[in-house]
């Protein structure tokens, strides 16, 4: 089992350089860069250098040199922690997105906790109940979260909840008041911003909802087919100890690896329900790097993503590894 | 064509009969029918043309002459929303079928030959995978955001999707031809001595038929989705061309939500939302009749 965990984290580098490396070239061949655009955004009627100025900012800047020298010069900065400065806003990239991940995970990790908590009962409920009204009721439901983008879950929500019903804030993270004056105390800070997160995580959690009841519906339907269900079942137990003794104990394994595997997506959240409730993390932040060219930004977040994505896999076949005992001897084998 | 004299039932019709039996791949079925019959004939029908506007008639609520109402230019949402269709479909179906053709051809490959083929296409098919694809799609996006015409742009990024998209459908697609490929069939194919190529496409694939029809419905349905997403975040057709992207509520114009004019997104973002569902209901109908483990499900 060790040696297979490290054979693929090891395989799993060569994956990420290359993934670098395409990256690299795709933010290379945007057209315009991040000073270009950086002028472009200053407001009107401000001093804008002259062509001569931008081409010697440019110079000092280094953007003349090939790719590949860049490249380099950002892998070798980046094993060290040194990923750049924003010109955006003046600072390292790393400094910022640091802080901005965790106003993802928060997001995220709430929606998370949620999703499972309703999740598990529905899904086994489903299971236990299979083709009843309550299974086909669910089925249905969760198969329509799960066809619609989280943006249009999120706008349906926004109108209902915010605009229709004004109980809660429809975007952003703090209110225009307290940015403007501050907050008078730690309290009050915590509890408008709990406030602003009701809509994204309510999103998120019907989002998450849908696939993950259905993950669940299957892992345990799989386990009330096995025999030891009929025997504990003939046995004379109560139904609700067989299910959620029985049956949803042995289910847990592929629903910890679920949860395992969730755990690197949690950092990189979703780009559009942060786009639609103008949630300040990583994945507005993405948005905004785009459209600034904000080189820095752009190949730290793109790294993240991509981290996110490669653990993400790496985690699910060591899950699938320790559950499925046929996985584990063919890696014995190998 | 060959007669059935004896009533026998093959694995198409047992799927028909079990795709009937599901009430709600049926609904789903027809009202996909509808909206597609709906893009295909609605321009044709209408009174205004698409590039129609006229000032005095402009936010107009849903009424009988226009039952989606009007925009900003007094031009009817009914047949923007239809025409729109009709683009971000076809977009939907020029992906899907790149995906389902690479999928397919790298999955049957990967899958007949095994050795060192299978090795490096899953390896290739493993890379892919991993990449993040939103981010990367965006990035790309925006490589040609001056190069190209906006239509053209659409097609190379949708074909960029497509092709990225293939990693799940190939790995399905490689574990079902290798289930088969040790089949008595095959071995009878291998004896006749037909030509590879002939035993893949003549004789596995159309095995692992069901498998990919049931999948490309979730594929259509993501493309869809996937078209809507470049729009949301402005990288999509320009704002002009009324494609489903463009017609629901983006980072541009993020007020539209919070405004008295609701028919302006509702009635899109609930067509396109009948549609996707549509698809998964069709989809999820079809993979139960075309998969006969799922019977006890």
């Amino acid at each position: 089992m060790k040696r297979f965990i490290l054979h693929r984290i090891l395989q799993a580098i060569p994956l990420l350089i290359a993934i670098t490396l395409v990256i690299f070239i795709i933010i290379d061949a945007m057209p315009g860069n991040e000073l270009i655009s950086y002028i472009n955004s200053l407001p009107e009627g401000s001093p804008r250098p002259s062509p001569e100025q931008i081409k010697q900012m440019q110079e000092v800047l280094q953007y003349n040199r090939p790719w590949h020298v860049r490249y380099f010069e950002w892998v070798f900065g980046a094993i060290r922690g040194d990923f750049g400065t924003s010109l955006y806003y003046r600072r390292p990239a790393g400094d910022i997105v640091g802080i901005l991940i965790w106003r993802t995970f928060m997001l995220n990790f709430t929606a998370m906790v949620l999703t499972f908590l309703l999740a598990i009962p529905i899904g086994v409920r489903s299971a236990a109940k299979r083709n009843s009204l309550f299974d086909n009721f669910f089925s249905t439901t969760t198969l329509i979260a799960i066809s619609l983008p989280s943006f249009f879950i999120g706008i349906y929500l926004m109108r209902l909840l915010a605009v229709n019903i004004s109980w809660i804030p429809p975007t952003g993270m703090r209110s225009i008041i307290y940015i403007i004056k501050g907050y008078p105390s730690k309290l009050v800070e915590i509890l408008d911003v709990m406030r602003h997160m009701i809509l994204p995580v309510l999103t998120l959690t019907l989002v998450g909802v849908g696939s993950v009841s259905r993950y669940i519906r299957n892992a345990v339907v799989d386990v009330i087919n096995q025999d030891y269900i009929r025997t504990a079942r003939s046995k004379g137990l109560k139904e609700r100890t067989v299910i959620y003794k029985h049956a949803f104990r042995n289910a847990l394994i592929p629903i910890i690896s679920l949860i395992g595997v969730m755990i690197p997506t949690l950092f990189v959240g979703n780009i559009f329900v942060e786009a639609v409730f103008a949630w300040p993390g990583i994945g507005l932040e993405f948005l905004y790097a785009v459209f600034r060219r904000d080189t820095s930004m752009l190949s730290l977040l793109i790294l993240i993503f991509a981290l996110a994505s490669v653990f993400g896999n790496l985690l699910a076949d060591i899950f699938y590894g320790i559950a499925d005992p046929k996985m584990n001897a063919e890696m014995e084998g190998e | 064509m060959y007669k059935n004299t004896t009533e026998t039932l093959g694995p198409w019709r047992l799927a028909i009969i079990r795709f009937k039996k599901s009430p709600i791949a049926i609904v789903g079925a027809l009202l996909l029918l509808i909206i597609i019959m709906a893009t295909i004939i609605g321009p044709m029908l209408s009174p205004y043309p698409l590039q129609y506007f006229s000032v005095v008639d402009r936010y107009m609520s849903p009424s009988l002459i226009h039952p989606f109402g009007t925009d900003r230019y007094g031009q009817d949402m009914f047949i923007r929303v239809l025409y729109g269709g009709r683009i971000t479909l076809v977009m939907a179906m020029y992906s899907a079928i790149i995906t389902i053709a690479v999928g397919t051809i790298v999955g049957a490959i990967s899958g007949y030959n095994g050795k060192w083929t299978d090795k490096l296409l899953m390896r290739f098919t493993e890379f892919i995978h991993v990449m993040p694809l939103l981010p990367l799609l965006i990035s790309f996006t925006a490589v040609f955001a001056f190069k190209l015409e906006p239509l053209e742009r659409m097609m190379v990024v949708m074909g960029l999707y497509g092709f990225l998209n293939f990693p799940s459908l190939a790995r399905i697609i490689r574990g079902q031809i290798i289930v088969y490929k040790n089949t008595e069939f095959m071995s009878a194919a291998e004896l006749l001595g037909l030509s590879k190529m002939s035993k893949i496409f003549k004789h596995l694939l159309p095995n692992v038929f069901g498998v990919i029809i049931a999948s490309s419905a979730t594929v259509i349905a993501n493309a869809i989705l996937i078209e809507l997403m470049l729009s949301f975040v402005g990288m999509g057709f320009p704002e002009t061309i009324p494609t489903w992207g463009n017609l629901i509520p983006n980072i541009r114009g993020a007020n539209m939500v919070n405004n008295s004019y609701y028919w302006m997104w509702f009635f899109p973002v609930t067509l396109i939302s009948l549609t996707v569902i549509s698809i998964n209901l069709m989809g999820e109908g079809l993979r139960s009749a075309l998969d006969p483990k799922e019977e006890g499900r």
